[in-house]
């Protein structure tokens, strides 16, 4: 069942930037990531999901019911969404119970306190009861501004860049808390991030947009190893480029054969762009294979980024295994790993 | 060794000479502030001495009158500019409509209007023999007894005189505070089911509450200083019962005392908001601001919308100014008269050289402070740069009484001693001078420059002087390259607002003015009360245009101050 359905949506923006959406659903109980660079109107089709704006054209409709377009709007404050700012946007002037209790008023005060205290424990607040926003870490507070949502049941929630304003240790532990809360409470969400990884590690299923427009959409994987364009292709990873010629065989480059299923279109010369862990790296044998020399490679831990110089003089990045590391200035072998290699058309 | 001692001996040198700076600094700094705190100490000490009958006296008669009156008259303008101020705040602020822009500044407008002039000319209007009141005559063929009239001269007048100017004040800082709000916050509250009357009364009203407490209390506080108007409609407030205990009586002692009662209102209101405030920050959570979308609003509401901005500028500026510009244009005399530049020259004397020194002290204080920040008695300054800064809150009768007490006592003593050791008498030597009424300017308005001058300073942060050091540009020379530039304005807005307050000032300029000594708004007031309206209009117009010059300072100000917001698309 769908929670959330937009579609034939046109809206300008304060800044007059057009946002074009054809259709994007968001499936019941799962976590719907809208990507991209920033202004590519990501948050102004949050916004309009909030119903905080009207959009000038298309149709929205939340849990079936229609909530914008066609000359019906239903306001911010009768649609029943969630809502999550980046910098939380917490009531500094109320507590944390009351923060959390804000949006519970058509109730008895026993209910009230029962629902907000739920909450409070799911998300381990209890002890923060009686303290002001400003008493609370940033986590702490993100957390709150997380209960105050969820707290009317909210139909879906909504999260604007929820994460940024924590720093990189907090931030993976309170993303997974929040993707298991979302879970937990068979929350439906759509959440707004420019950080392709974050999209990657939380989302169910992915939105990429670029220019107000949708450039592709689906599972975090599909997205990262079938991307349709050098623009998903390159926003979700690094990405090498490297120049290919086509040859009766299949498009030859500086790095080996490529046996793209696209190949066949191509006459002439093209760009192909692949992954750094496509690149694997082996000592030199004595075939003819292509070949590489080591620039320098970094440690990562886990693995690490080799640069290598191609005989053009070109230098692409491969990815390897740490214990695989070569040396600086060693020749090494390249084979590729032909499913990460991408062809687009021209 | 020997090669390191030259440097050795110049840090040493630079450490004591840097030592003896502040010292001289925080001497200086703690001198000015007792010097300013005399007044105050004085109307506090006089609490305790004993005033006799009088005191009996007073309280019998005319004391619950005074209470009454006054908690009447700062009940009703607190409630006037609460509802005025903050309603249009919020409109220019979060709603577009036709004029909004025009509206947004012209709202200051009436901070030009000093309460005393505006009740003049509403008296001159309004009255039984002004224009309105005739023309309805002539209209309907009334006589005096057929008709009723709300009568100005009374409590209910003066309440409306006071809020009409005095509401900017209240405006002035809800709107500071309704452009610095997370627009975020706002947008939450709406999901969260407030409609937009909700997300006002539940979200930003809590939110500006201290700065709305804030304007509040400087409206209360002019109101409780308000002299004129009081005294011109006849009202007994404190501040009147003071001008005649100690001018009608001759009670001095009773005066302070009444003094005294009238500053602890004004203590207990700023005490009352900060308990209530209690453990609640009302810091905004975030760094992060939206840009305002200002919702656009039509039809009827709009014009509701545009009605209730004209209107206080239309009532509190517009009428009463157009009024005092026909009256002068009308009699020409009023300030085409031998004395008129003569009245001029000595308001704009007073006023520069006020504004002057003002500055030049302010300058001292916060340099002294900043020269020892990090010294162990960097509390002991901070105190005295408060204490210094408290005078605004005095009304000017108080701060005439804490004047006249202790110079008046000085000069009684040199006289004396004059007399007794060389049987000559030295007369007033401190007493209605200049002096003493210059005095008397620079502890009330001292606050205004010093918090102007105060706030272009921490502009400067310590990492800019420490640039400037590491290229060598120090003392002096860093001064005038790295300080001035970057404060001048802000200098130039210190002196300017200091000036008008001075041209506007009446009350401890009506008492410790020496004999024959007159400027332009104590010759409005006497012209005033001798009912010779129209001779007042001239000095009267001359103050609003002046007043006028700080309006637009403000304004300009207020419109940058939206952080994130660009100073063109705001203003």
């Amino acid at each position: 069942m769908s929670k959330l359905i937009i579609s034939d949506l046109l809206h300008h923006n304060s800044e007059n930037f057009a946002v074009r959406i054809d259709h994007l659903e968001a499936d019941a109980g799962k976590i719907l990531c809208l990507l991209g660079p920033s202004g590519c109107g990501k948050s102004t089709t949050l916004r309009l999901a909030a119903g905080l704006d009207n959009p000038e054209a298309g149709n929205i409709h939340i849990n079936g019911e229609h909530v914008a377009g066609d000359g019906v709007f239903i306001p911010a404050e009768d649609r029943h969404v969630g809502l999550v700012f980046q910098d939380y946007a917490l009531f500094p002037h109320l507590t944390v119970l009351g923060n959390i209790q804000f949006g519970l008023r058509k109730m008895k005060a026993k209910a009230r306190r029962e629902i907000a205290e739920n909450i409070m424990e799911k998300l381990d607040l209890t002890a923060f009861s009686d303290k002001y926003p400003h008493m609370l870490s940033g986590g702490e507070q993100q957390r709150v501004a997380l209960a105050r949502a969820l707290a009317p049941n909210p139909r879906i929630m909504l999260l604007d860049e929820p994460f940024s304003g924590l720093d990189v240790v907090l931030r993976n532990r309170v993303r997974d808390e929040t993707v298991a809360i979302l879970k937990e409470t068979g929350t439906t969400a759509l959440l707004v991030t420019h950080d392709p990884e974050e999209a990657m590690r939380m989302a169910d299923k992915i939105v990429l947009m670029k220019d107000g427009r949708i450039e592709q959409q689906g599972t975090p994987a599909e997205l990262y190893s079938n991307p349709k364009s050098e623009f998903v292709a390159s926003f979700l990873g690094d990405v090498n480029r490297v120049s290919a010629f086509a040859t009766p065989e299949g498009l030859q480059s500086e790095i080996g054969l490529i046996l793209h299923e696209n190949a066949k279109d191509i006459t002439g010369d093209c760009e192909i762009l692949v992954r750094p862990e496509a690149i694997r790296l082996r000592p030199v044998n004595n075939d003819a294979g292509p070949t590489g020399r080591v620039l320098q490679s970094r440690n990562l831990g886990a693995y690490c980024l080799v640069d290598l110089e191609l005989p053009s003089g070109r230098t692409i990045v491969a990815r390897a295994a740490t214990i695989l590391q070569p040396e600086d200035n060693q020749i090494c072998a390249i084979s590729l790993d032909q499913r990460q290699v991408f062809l687009f058309p021209s | 060794m020997a090669a390191l001692e030259p440097t050795q001996n110049l840090v040493i040198r630079k450490t004591r000479s840097r030592g003896i700076l502040s010292l001289m600094g925080s001497g200086l700094s703690m001198l000015v502030a007792l010097f300013i705190a005399i007044p105050i100490l004085v109307v506090f000490g006089f609490v305790f001495v004993p005033a006799g009958d009088i005191w009996a006296h007073l309280a019998s008669t005319v004391l619950p009158l005074y209470l009454v009156n006054t908690l009447i008259l700062a009940g009703g303008v607190a409630v006037l500019v609460l509802s005025i101020g903050v309603s249009t705040a919020w409109l220019v602020t979060m709603y577009e409509f036709p004029g909004r822009r025009y509206f947004s500044w012209a709202l200051f407008l009436p901070l030009a209007m000093p309460a005393y002039i505006i009740a003049y000319t509403y008296t001159g209007m309004f009255d039984f023999a002004g224009p309105v009141q005739t023309y309805l005559r002539d209209l309907f063929g009334w006589s005096r007894q057929d008709y009723w009239f709300p009568p100005v001269r009374t409590i209910g007048g003066a309440i409306l005189m006071l809020g009409l100017v005095l509401y900017p004040y209240v405006y002035l800082v809800s709107r500071a505070a309704f452009l610095e709000q997370s627009i975020c916050a706002l947008e939450v509250g709406r999901t969260l089911g407030r409609n937009s009357w909700g997300v006002f009364r539940e979200i930003a009203l809590p939110l500006a509450r201290p700065a709305i407490v804030t304007g509040l209390a400087l409206a209360l506080m002019e109101t409780l200083s308000d002299f004129g108007t009081v005294q011109y409609f006849a009202v007994d407030t404190f501040t009147t019962g003071i001008y005649r205990t100690w001018l009608g009586l001759g009670e001095p002692a009773a005066a302070a005392q009444l003094a005294a009662m009238l500053m602890g209102f004004v203590f207990l209101l700023v005490i009352l908001e900060r308990v209530n405030r209690g453990a609640r920050k009302y810091y905004h959570t975030t760094g992060r601001y939206q840009k305002i979308q200002r919702a656009p609003i039509t039809g009827y509401k709009a014009a509701l919308a545009c009605f209730a901005c004209f209107a206080p500028i239309f009532f509190g500026f517009l009428l009463p100014t157009g009024w005092l510009l026909n009256e002068s244009i009308s009699h020409p005399d009023s300030f085409l008269n031998t004395e008129f530049p003569k009245l001029a020259l000595s308001s704009i004397t007073v006023a520069a050289s006020a504004s002057i020194l003002a500055l030049v002290i302010a300058m001292l204080l916060v340099y002294g402070n900043r020269l020892s920040g990090q010294q162990s008695n960097s509390m002991v300054r901070t105190i005295c740069l408060r204490i210094a800064a408290m005078g605004y809150a005095i009304p000017g009768p108080v701060l005439a009484v804490g004047i006249l007490i202790p110079f008046g006592f000085v000069d009684n003593a040199v006289d004396q001693f004059a007399r007794a050791q060389l049987g000559v008498s030295t007369g007033l030597i401190l007493s209605g001078t200049l002096f003493a009424l210059m005095f008397a300017y620079i502890v009330r308005f001292l606050a205004v420059s010093l918090n102007t001058v105060e706030g272009s300073v921490e502009k400067i942060t310590p990492s800019m002087a420490q640039a400037a050091r590491t290229m060598g540009v120090t003392g002096f020379r860093a001064l005038f390259k790295v300080h001035v530039p970057i404060i001048s304005g802000s200098l130039m807005t210190a002196m300017l607002l200091v000036f008008v307050d001075v041209m506007k000032e009446l009350p401890a300029t009506l008492i410790m003015r020496p004999f024959g000594f007159e400027t332009l708004a104590v010759r409005a007031y006497e012209m005033a009360s001798d009912e010779r309206l129209s001779e007042a209009a001239g000095p009267s117009i001359a103050i609003v245009l002046v007043g006028i010059i700080p309006v637009i300072i403000l304004s300009r100000a207020i419109g940058r101050s939206r952080p994130g917001q660009k100073s063109g698309e705001e203003s």
